[in-house]
């Protein structure tokens, strides 16, 4: 079911601030909905006019089939997780918790019960007296949540909740909301410019850029099938690898290298003349099998644990990749790709060329 | 000293002491309420000829008291429309009462409590504001249970040093109020008058009444801020 629908979303400053351009999007009850994109592109913008503390220029919001434009934000029925914690710094923890509940006016040993289970149940029973400059990061990161849960919403929105914290404690955490989402079995949009975050956590994700969605799709759609060029460079940690092609009758020519493009893959390339192909760093292969050879030039590598990252040179153009600990990493060597793991994307549109339609 | 001592001479002195305490918290009041919900208007709000109406708020910090007398008499005397139409609803005209005592030293205490109030509204993190206003508090409970508590040790500094321009008020009150023994006559007018009459140890006595309530309010506002 349908939870809540953003029907031609655009958010505009003044006249040249553009934040959000014509979102439409549909949430399902229940899901888990990661937006990622890079700073500015206007994510943290939706999340506010969904929570209704900004209005909307254009466009509607359903939640639950009903127009909300014009509810304030007290009667949305959502919570929201702020990303500098935004706790009530004059109030107790204990206070901090209450806050919500005071306002719809339950007794006061209801709150106090519902108080001390919310305590119990983040671990903080023994900083309900304290104020929250006397916190640390992480437990100031479980009271926003408590505050955010003890009302009980349907509908979470939290905002990049984890940018705060240090590594150790941001993956701990990570855990902890994906746990807390199948408790609840509330519906959560999440916002994060961490990929990693994003991919992880998400049971769908949007990428966003400079207010507009460029794909929404399962965290492996988006990894394997960017739409474009933008979400192909923004998701994967180390970046995909981009170069300048063309494509000649059955040939892939890129600088003096051309390549054959096998049968089955032929169809849409052939009438793209000018195309980018894009390669993922994991898919470069020592054993050269596959049908794309690359011969590069090592500049340097660096030791990540459990694998190198090599920066290379191809053609006059950085390429980087993973490789195996036991890789002989000399000046030069050569690297094979399967054809199944090249992307394409029109030079103009910046657009993916799908060829698995054509197989 | 004989003189000091008998009971005109007390009601003397304490007369100006209790007026200028009687016109500077009525004053003070209003200056607090209307400087802490304009302060967070302002803070918050932007729109065209924002600039020009906080400009014309500050102004009667930096202009001589004189020229703020001399508008206030202009604004309210008995020739203004203002003034006609005080003196037909209250029967009598608002200068050379002490009414116009609590509007001079409005006048000039309410930038000290506007900036204030201003400053300490646009520190707090909007975010704070924003989650109070999905936890469901209306605007009003916003304003009076997170924005007040959170800003209240700009509040608490602003009153005060308002309060205590109130009590320092001279020149402004001297023209719109005048300087009526037990009516209109202030601590600051008081000891002007005192000098001038020669009565030294009267001025004495006021300026050490005067001294030691500043001192202690500008204290209090040190304490606070650290």
């Amino acid at each position: 079911m349908v939870q809540l629908s953003l029907k031609n979303i655009q958010k505009q400053y003044n006249e040249s601030i553009i934040a959000i351009n014509n979102v439409n999007l549909e949430i399902e009850d229940k899901e888990f909905l990661v937006i990622v994109g890079p700073s500015g592109c206007g994510k943290s913008t939706l999340l506010k006019l969904i929570a209704g503390l900004e209005p909307v220029t254009d466009g509607e919001i359903y939640f639950n089939r009903q127009l909300i434009n014009h509810l304030p934000p007290q009667k949305r029925d959502v919570a929201m997780v702020f990303q500098n914690y935004a706790l009530y710094p004059h109030l107790t923890v204990f206070d901090n918790l209450a806050f919500t509940l005071k306002r719809s006016k339950i007794p006061k040993q209801e709150i106090k019960q519902r108080v001390e289970s919310i305590a119990s149940m983040l671990n903080l029973q023994l900083y309900l007296h304290k104020k929250p400059h006397e916190l640390s990061g992480g437990q100031c990161q479980r009271v926003v949540i408590g505050r955010a849960i003890i009302r009980q919403p349907s509908f979470f929105l939290m905002d990049e909740p984890l940018s705060n914290l240090d590594a150790q404690l941001r993956l701990q955490m990570r855990v902890e909301i994906t746990k807390l989402h199948k408790e609840l079995e509330s519906t959560f949009l999440y916002v994060t410019h961490d990929q990693t975050e994003a991919l992880t956590m998400a049971t769908r994700l949007v990428v966003m850029n400079e207010g507009t969605i460029q794909q929404v799709g399962s965290p492996e759609e988006v990894y394997n099938k960017p739409s474009n060029l933008f979400v192909a460079g923004f998701i994967g940690s180390p970046p995909m690898n981009f170069f300048e092609a063309t494509i000649n009758e059955n040939v892939i020519q890129i600088g003096e290298n051309s390549f054959e493009i096998p049968d089955k893959h032929r169809g849409k390339l052939q009438n793209k003349r000018e195309v980018i192909i894009g390669i993922r760093p994991e898919h470069f292969h020592l054993n050269l099998t596959h049908s794309i050879i690359f011969h590069v030039n090592i500049d340097r590598s660096e030791f990540m644990g459990t694998e190198n990252y090599v920066y290379a040179t191809y053609n006059n153009q950085p390429l980087i990749t993973r490789l195996p600990l036991n890789a002989p990493l000399l000046n030069s060597i050569q690297l094979s790709v399967q054809m199944e793991h090249v992307h394409f994307f029109d030079k103009e549109t910046t657009n993916r060329i799908s060829i698995e339609e054509c197989r | 000293m004989v003189l000091l001592f008998s009971n005109s001479s007390v009601q003397d002195f304490f007369s100006p002491i209790w007026l200028s305490l009687k016109i500077s918290v009525i004053a003070s009041i209003f200056v607090i309420l209307i400087g802490t919900v304009v302060g967070r208007f302002l803070g918050r709000a932007s729109f065209k000829g924002k600039s020009i109406i906080e400009t014309l708020l500050m102004l009667p910090m930096v202009l001589p008291p004189t020229v703020v007398g001399f508008i206030l008499i202009v604004v309210f005397g008995r020739n203004s429309i203002v003034g006609q139409a005080i003196e037909w609803i209250f029967q009598q005209p608002i200068i050379f009462t002490w009414y116009a005592g609590v509007i001079a030293a409005f006048v000039v205490a309410f930038p000290l409590m506007y900036m204030s109030a201003k400053s300490g509204f646009q520190s707090i993190d909007k975010n704070i504001e924003d989650a109070a206003r999905v936890d469901g508090a209306s605007e009003w409970q916003v304003f009076l249970f997170i924005s007040i508590p959170i800003a209240s040790k700009a509040l608490i500094s602003g009153s005060i040093l308002s309060f205590a321009r109130c009590l320092g008020e001279f020149g402004a009150t001297l023209m719109f109020a005048g300087n009526i023994p037990n009516k209109t006559q202030t601590i600051p007018t008081a000891i002007y008058l005192a000098i001038d009459s020669s009565n030294i140890y009267l001025a004495w006595l006021w300026v050490l009444t005067i001294l030691i309530i500043s001192f202690l309010m500008l204290f209090f506002v040190q304490m606070k801020q650290k």
